[in-house]
């Protein structure tokens, strides 16, 4: 069973230079003589400086923000409709105690955010969700037909933004679809 | 303490959920039908009327920049109002039946009407030996669409006697 420090608390804020010159000195002595805190306090600067090396975003403009609104709420609808289970949750357990647990939660959220502005943000590499086809105007959810000779197909336009919902008519015994012998 | 989270819990669901339900609301559903279609331009000198026609030039700057056809005439306009889980069907030009079945009101975001869409075309086949035809209706498209208050979709493609079909389907609640 791992053997807990009393100083081991005070590592976060002694990698943070918060600690006062008297308990500062204290923990120094106690690294000098416990290894066990000593790879603590690397793992901790370690983990400073990645969150350090997370690059700025460029500032955005209001039409960015507002695509990024639009594209997020579609992305929520759909993941909303889709969520047809009750899931039940675990129960929660505070992460707020211990102060390596609170950076790892603030880490993990910062990576979630940083994940979602570079997939669906305004410089994002994705354009919408990826089971629809709608624009702004219209989403389409399903599409079909229940006659031999059709294929429906749905397409967006952005300019002028327009869904369109297409039936390609095929030949069938050498006539257009719907113009053929049995329609009217 | 557990009890009041779990009422306080209880009600902030309870408000999450009634906000997000949709509303009995009445819904006005407009079908625009339009026949679209490829003509010389000796035709259309010919004729020496114009390419849209003036029922639906507003129309016009949407379907020019969308498709390839060079005619656009107008055909017909339907307006029917109907209620959320109500049905509305419409007679379209040619025995084309569009029926539009508005399913709910989502007031979230910018406002949509979900709604199953089938269009239909009435045709007879003639039964051996009765000497007339039986009504018979062939689904050509079923699509569930969720479309911005007010919007506009175009649905379109059956090839008709005077071109192709375009139908310019609005629905507002």
């Amino acid at each position: 069973m791992k053997r807990v420090c009393r100083i081991e608390r005070y590592l976060t804020a002694y990698a943070d230079g918060e600690l006062s010159v008297r308990l500062r000195r204290k923990v120094e002595k106690h690294l000098a003589s416990c290894r066990e805190c000593a790879r603590e306090l690397d793992s901790i600067r370690g983990f400073d400086r990645i969150l350090n090396e997370v690059p700025t975003a460029p500032p955005v403009k209001d039409e960015q923000w507002a695509r990024f609104d639009r594209i997020l709420s579609q992305e929520l609808d759909r993941v909303e409709r889709k969520a047809s289970r009750p899931v039940r949750l675990r129960e929660a357990r505070p992460v707020y105690g211990d102060p390596r647990r609170r950076a790892l939660a603030a880490a993990g959220v910062c990576a979630v955010a940083v994940f979602a502005f570079v997939a669906i943000g305004p410089f994002g590499i994705m354009n919408g969700p990826a089971g629809s086809s709608g624009g702004n105007s219209c989403i389409v959810e399903s599409l079909e037909t229940l006659s031999v000779g059709y294929t429906p197909m749905a397409f967006t336009s952005n300019d002028p933004e327009m869904t369109i919902i297409w039936v390609f008519a095929e030949e069938v015994d050498g006539n257009i679809r719907g113009n053929g012998p049995g329609a009217m | 303490m557990r009890i009041v989270a779990k009422t306080l819990l209880t009600s902030l669901i309870a408000i999450l959920v009634s906000s997000s339900l949709s509303l009995a609301k009445d819904v006005t559903v407009e079908v625009t039908s339009i026949a679209a279609a490829a003509v010389s331009a000796e035709a259309l000198s010919r004729s020496g009327g114009p390419a849209v026609d003036s029922e639906i030039e507003a129309l016009a700057p949407k379907l020019q920049s969308l498709f390839a056809y060079n005619s656009y005439s107008f055909l017909g306009l339907v307006r029917s109002e109907t209620e959320f889980g109500g049905s509305v069907r419409l007679e379209l030009p040619e025995h084309f039946v569009l029926e539009v079945r508005p399913e709910r009101f989502e007031k979230e975001g910018i406002g949509r009407i979900e709604m199953m869409v089938t269009l239909l075309k009435d045709i007879r086949t003639e039964v051996a030996g009765a000497g007339r035809g039986q009504p018979r209706e062939e689904i050509i498209l079923r699509t569930k669409i969720r479309l911005e208050n007010g919007g506009t979709v175009l649905l379109g493609g059956p090839p008709i006697s005077g071109g192709i079909l375009v139908l310019a389907l609005s629905a507002r609640g």
